[in-house]
């Protein structure tokens, strides 16, 4: 079965459609960079493939720095529409998670900065997602989500990023542009900055 | 001198940061991504529908908007402007004096004389 591709850049001849993109044969990353290759000739379904791939760890990244659920949510549809819009300048033999998570870093870094003129209380109620079970009355989590909310940003981001998703302090550092150093400073930071809170809880719980 | 470390050590303890997945867990269920991927694609899908000159930020279409105004004045001027000097021209060439210049040819009459002078030694 053939479809029709979308044209990828302004000015595409509608014409050239070419057929639906096949998959190849060989390693994932092999199968990653035919993606790229193919999203960048305008294969709208190769880059819904790149979406499918990549969305679940996009929205981590979105959801380490944004407070909220449909602000991830946000994040990675603005950063997939960024990147979509970039792609012709992306080279297909750099890694496209790490050049993802940078877009989608900074769209989620630019709904934090619009967000900013909430106040302290209602950080400490839209941190608790209304995704999960709103209704849950768990001391510790909820003292765990008011000392995130005095945590800086930064420094909730990248405990977030280092502690519960894994990432390098250097690929947090390239995430957020700032150096390797830095995050690795803010965490330690945010790690103390929750223990000193968490501590009281800890010995009354 | 602060020391940072790179391990586990400073994290506060398992159970916070089991807390901590819990609250930051991506949703579980399957259905959710398709219908974020299909979202993410519509717009996608929409972005590619787009004029061209929807392409550039709002301030650079006006910046364009502008620029193209500006061309089409400083045409529209040069226009004018070429049109006016050929009035001007048009203008001179009639109002000139219908007097043409008078030029007197001293090597001519000079001929004229001699030729005059021959004729005469010729009838004697």
């Amino acid at each position: 079965m053939t479809t029709l591709a979308v044209p990828f850049f302004p000015g595409a001849d509608v014409a050239q459609a070419r057929p639906r993109f096949m998959p190849t044969e060989g390693t994932p990353r092999e199968h990653e960079h035919a993606l790229v290759v193919a999203a960048q000739r305008g294969e709208t379904e190769a880059f819904a493939d790149l979406v499918r791939t990549h969305q679940r760890r996009a929205y981590a990244v979105a959801r380490a720095i944004v407070l909220t659920h449909e602000d991830a949510e946000d994040a990675v549809q603005e950063g997939f529409l960024h990147a979509y819009r970039a792609l012709h300048r992306f080279l297909p033999d750099q890694a496209f998670g790490a050049w993802l998570h940078r877009i989608v870093a900074n769209a989620a870094l630019d709904i934090t900065r619009r967000r900013k003129v909430r106040d302290a209380e209602v950080l400490a109620d839209t941190i608790a997602s209304p995704f999960r079970d709103p209704g849950e009355s768990d001391e510790l989590r909820r003292r765990l989500r008011h000392a995130l909310t005095t945590l800086g940003e930064r420094q909730r981001a990248v405990i977030i990023l280092h502690d519960i998703e894994g990432f390098k302090h250097s690929e947090i550092g390239r995430m957020l542009g700032i150096p390797e150093g830095t995050a690795r400073s803010d965490l330690h930071h945010a790690r103390a900055r929750l223990r000193l809170e968490l501590g009281p809880v800890r010995s009354e719980l | 001198m602060n020391i940072v470390h790179d391990d586990d050590r400073d994290f506060p303890d398992d159970e916070v940061r089991s807390t901590l997945r819990v609250e930051y867990a991506a949703p579980a269920d399957g259905s959710y991504w398709a219908f974020l991927e299909r979202r993410i694609m519509a717009r996608i899908s929409a972005e590619s529908a787009r004029e061209w000159w929807t392409w550039f930020p709002a301030w650079s279409r006006a910046g364009l908007a502008a620029a193209a105004l500006a061309l089409l004045v400083a045409g529209v001027t040069a226009w004018q402007t070429r049109k006016a000097q050929e009035r001007v021209v048009w203008q001179e060439l009639l109002e000139t004096p219908n007097e043409m210049p008078v030029i007197e040819s001293a090597g001519n009459d000079r001929a004229n004389r001699r030729e005059a002078t021959l004729r005469y030694l010729m009838s004697q």
